[in-house]
């Protein structure tokens, strides 16, 4: 444990170092030149994030309506495998209540949590780096506004249930991506901008269906539940969804994993790219469509969460540049550990639950006119 | 010439009748070029006569009709991005709008082509950015921000990158765009050095005829996206053609529309005679000086007193007044600690330098350039000065792990280097000397 605390000092000096480092050499400081090797020391800040998303995980399992203390979370989270082997088969062990609370309700949704920050976080990155603009975020294609529609039809189909609710947000989210991609072949322009602006097209095109949808509701029953689920929460976990996402988000990030070094050359605009030996329009396309299906998955599941896509991405980049090799998995790292923050905020702060996409959009609104003050006349922005 | 013979092994790139319209205006007509290895070929134009279009189809960037084009057994069009980028590299136009990348990752980006879809750059792909950093005399420049670069670090960093992909061909769309004066004659020689060291194919759009004339071997006129002259530098330039190409009167001597400036060739003018410090550079120089009584010689000579093995302290001595001042001598008695300046030294040196005070010199002997004037002191600010008069000889007093920054910092492109240890050294500078004796005669 202690090895562990140590560890992650020693990561957080480097992080600081390295702050230091980026913010002198970007105030043309040559003295201190070499004391950027972002290439050649990422073990420690992987391990330096890595760490912070372990600790806040293991604390955020206290957190709750139940005060469970560190020793049965420990020994609760030893049962774990059991209890997902049982699951599968539709069996249940009797547990008591605080294994209860843990292992049904907080642990899947710290998971969820986890897996929907890292979605939501790295695809944001990877939209940034495929429009060469630090401001976009992952729903500029008009996935979230397809995705918000597909879930207020979903609850006001008579009879429905949170799976439908869920299905027809994806379906929807996705026809709304494919509309403007669909309208950016229609143009045959192979400019990034234009993709931007039919996303644009079809974002708001969602968005009044989705205000003519709230007009029809009942203003007692179904537009309470469209406003909540718009505003986004992890309470509805469950382990069945949260691994429904699992293998989606995995696979989404892997893509983009492998594909790092390349959005590095794609984030130099098409002529370059063209140049250095990359076809730039294959490769753009196919990962918006990857990370269309992330947020589409994310959003369907729990809602609009905002920010996170956003700012996570900004935040990785002011601390250790733009280079997508460190920014996409220390990305996916933060972005997770936020929201679980955010999350742990939003179920602790008030006797009732905060809607996390509030939560998100308070805590990151701050923090973003903050970089945006503190990078001014630097060229990140 | 090569060019003329036809020789396939050397073909690059070739395309017949290639053809460009956009929105029904022609801007590329029927265009027919090849381009073979080792040469310089510059293209020239008027804004919007085509040039970067040009080179945007030949890289198959833009799509473009033709009944030939081939780049070394592919088409480009048709190929793989990968293909044609381990083939021939591009240095755009410089930009800024991409993302605050460190230098050095810029620079490995050109590695690119010959990375798996899912390859990252490894160390040695590293290494190898950072060896043509160091070529190109900017490994300082590796960690900076690309963004913060001044206009010329910029593009020697895109020339990096280009070097990095392939040497092959290179492609380059206005090189010289927003450099100083110095910055554009340093990236053209350093393309320069591409084509005679490794054999590369340059192809640069210029806006200046007179680079195109100091260093191209092959000039290619473009009015209106049609050929109108291709063929050897000087056959190419004529008078009329400029003149018919860029719509104003243009001509050499004293026919010039504006004054023309250009560094002036330094071919067999400059003599770096190079030693270590105490193998007798100073004695020789002075032994060079008394053999040739008959010459006028200025400059600046600093002998030196000894110590333990070390320079105590230096004389500087005017040649061309003979007057002489104690120049340095070190802090401590002992032999040790850094140099004091005096005063009436440096001052004498300045007029022994002044170039204004050369007009009947012969031969300008500086003793000696060091790593001070690499660092633009000492008697930097009057190198320039002194190699911009086109009558002396100069022989410069050179310590030999610094030669070649010299050679790069006032770009003497191929100096006489003597080594200072040589049996011979001084009958080479009488060599040196009385060969451009003659020529000045004839």
């Amino acid at each position: 444990m202690l090895k562990a605390i140590q560890w992650l000092l020693e990561g957080s000096h480097e992080c600081f170092a390295l702050h230091c480092s980026v913010e002198l050499y970007c105030s043309g400081e040559r003295s201190m030149k070499k004391d950027v090797k972002i290439a050649n020391t990422p073990l420690k800040i992987y391990l330096f994030f890595a760490g912070m998303l372990l600790v806040t995980a293991f604390f955020s399992s206290f957190i709750g309506r139940m005060d469970v203390g560190p020793a049965t979370v420990l020994e609760t989270f030893v049962k774990l495998p059991a209890l997902l082997v049982s699951l599968f088969y539709g069996k249940h062990e009797q547990l008591t209540n605080d294994e209860m609370v843990l292992l049904l309700i907080r642990f899947p949704r710290i998971l969820l949590a986890l897996v929907v920050g890292c979605g939501l976080s790295v695809s944001g990155a990877v939209y940034q780096g495929l429009f060469r603009n630090p401001l976009v975020s992952p729903d500029i294609l008009g996935v979230a506004a397809g995705c918000t529609f597909g879930a207020a039809l979903g609850l006001l189909l008579p009879g429905s249930d949170f799976t439908i609710v869920r299905l027809c947000s994806f379906v929807a989210g996705l026809i709304a991506v494919g509309l403007a991609l669909a309208m950016a072949k229609a143009i045959n322009s192979s400019r990034a901008l234009v993709l931007v602006l039919t996303g644009i097209v079809s974002g708001s095109l969602f968005h009044s269906f989705f205000m003519i949808l709230k007009t029809v509701a009942d203003p007692y029953g179904q537009l309470p539940a469209i406003v909540f689920w718009v505003m986004g929460s992890l309470s509805g976990a469950s382990w069945l969804d949260t691994l429904q996402l699992c293998p989606v988000i995995f696979i989404g990030y892997s893509i983009f994993h492998l594909f790092r070094f390349r959005l590095n050359v794609l984030s130099l605009g098409d002529p370059q790219a063209k140049a250095l030996g990359v076809n730039p329009n294959g490769l753009r396309l196919f990962l918006i469509v990857v990370s269309s299906f992330m947020i589409a998955v994310c959003v369907a599941s729990c809602g609009q969460i905002a920010w996170v896509g956003l700012v996570i991405p900004h935040i990785v980049r002011t601390i250790l540049g733009p280079n997508h090799r460190m920014l996409i998995p220390c990305s996916a790292m933060l972005g997770a550990t936020f929201l679980l923050i955010a999350d742990g905020i939003a179920r602790s702060a008030l006797s009732s639950e905060l809607p996390l996409g509030v939560v998100t959009s308070l805590v990151g609104a701050p923090i973003f006119a903050w970089l945006l003050y503190k990078n001014r006349n630097r060229g990140w922005t | 010439m090569d060019v003329m013979t036809g020789n396939s092994e050397e073909l690059l790139l070739s395309c017949v009748n290639l053809n460009f319209s956009h929105r029904e205006k022609h801007i590329l007509d029927n265009v027919s070029l090849e381009f073979r290895k080792g040469e310089f070929v510059a293209l020239l134009g008027k804004n919007g006569a085509g040039k970067s279009t040009l080179l945007s189809c030949l890289l198959g960037i833009l799509p473009s009709q033709f009944d030939h084009l081939e780049l070394s057994g592919i088409v480009p069009t048709k190929s793989m991005r990968t293909e044609i980028a381990r083939k021939v590299s591009f240095v755009p136009q410089e930009h800024d709008d991409m993302f605050p990348f460190a230098a050095l990752d810029v620079v490995v980006m050109g590695r690119t082509a010959f990375l798996g879809a899912f390859g990252a750059p490894t160390a040695e792909d590293y290494q190898l950015a950072r060896d043509v950093l160091e070529e190109l005399y900017v490994s300082h420049l590796e960690s900076r921000v690309y963004n913060t670069l001044s206009g010329g670090e910029k593009q020697l960093i895109l020339l990096a990158r280009a070097l990095v992909q392939t040497r092959t061909m290179i492609l380059l769309d206005e090189p010289t765009n927003h450099l100083d004066y110095k910055n554009r004659y340093h990236i053209l020689a350093i393309l320069k050095k591409q084509c005679i060291q490794y054999d590369s194919c340059v192809v640069a759009c210029l806006h200046e005829p007179n680079h195109a004339a100091l260093f191209a071997d092959r000039v290619i006129l473009l009015d209106e996206g049609r050929i109108v002259a291709d063929g050897e530098t000087a056959a190419v330039m004529t008078n009329e053609r400029l003149s018919r190409l860029y719509g104003i009167a243009i001509g050499r001597n004293k026919q010039l529309v504006e004054p023309c400036f250009s560094q002036p060739s330094f071919a067999g003018k400059v003599l770096l005679l190079v030693g270590a410090s105490g193998e007798g550079k100073t004695t020789t120089l002075q032994r060079i000086i008394e053999n040739n009584r008959e010459k006028r010689f200025s400059g600046l000579l600093c002998p030196g007193t000894w110590k333990n093995g070390r320079r105590y302290s230096s004389t500087a001595r005017c040649i061309r007044t003979g007057k002489s001042a104690l120049f340095a001598v070190r802090q401590n008695t002992n032999g040790n600690g850094p140099f004091i300046f005096s005063s009436e030294g440096q001052e004498l040196a300045e007029k022994a330098l002044a170039a204004d005070k050369q007009h009947s010199s012969e031969c300008i002997i500086v003793d000696e350039v060091g790593p001070l004037e690499l660092r633009n002191a000492g008697y930097a600010p009057h190198l320039a000065p002194l190699l911009s008069l086109q009558k002396p000889l100069h022989i410069w007093a050179v310590r030999p792990d610094i030669v070649e920054h010299v050679c790069a910092k006032w770009m003497l492109v191929d100096p006489v280097i003597v080594p200072v240890t040589a049996a011979d050294a001084c009958s080479r500078i009488q060599r040196f000397l009385d060969s451009q004796a003659e020529v000045n005669n004839t």
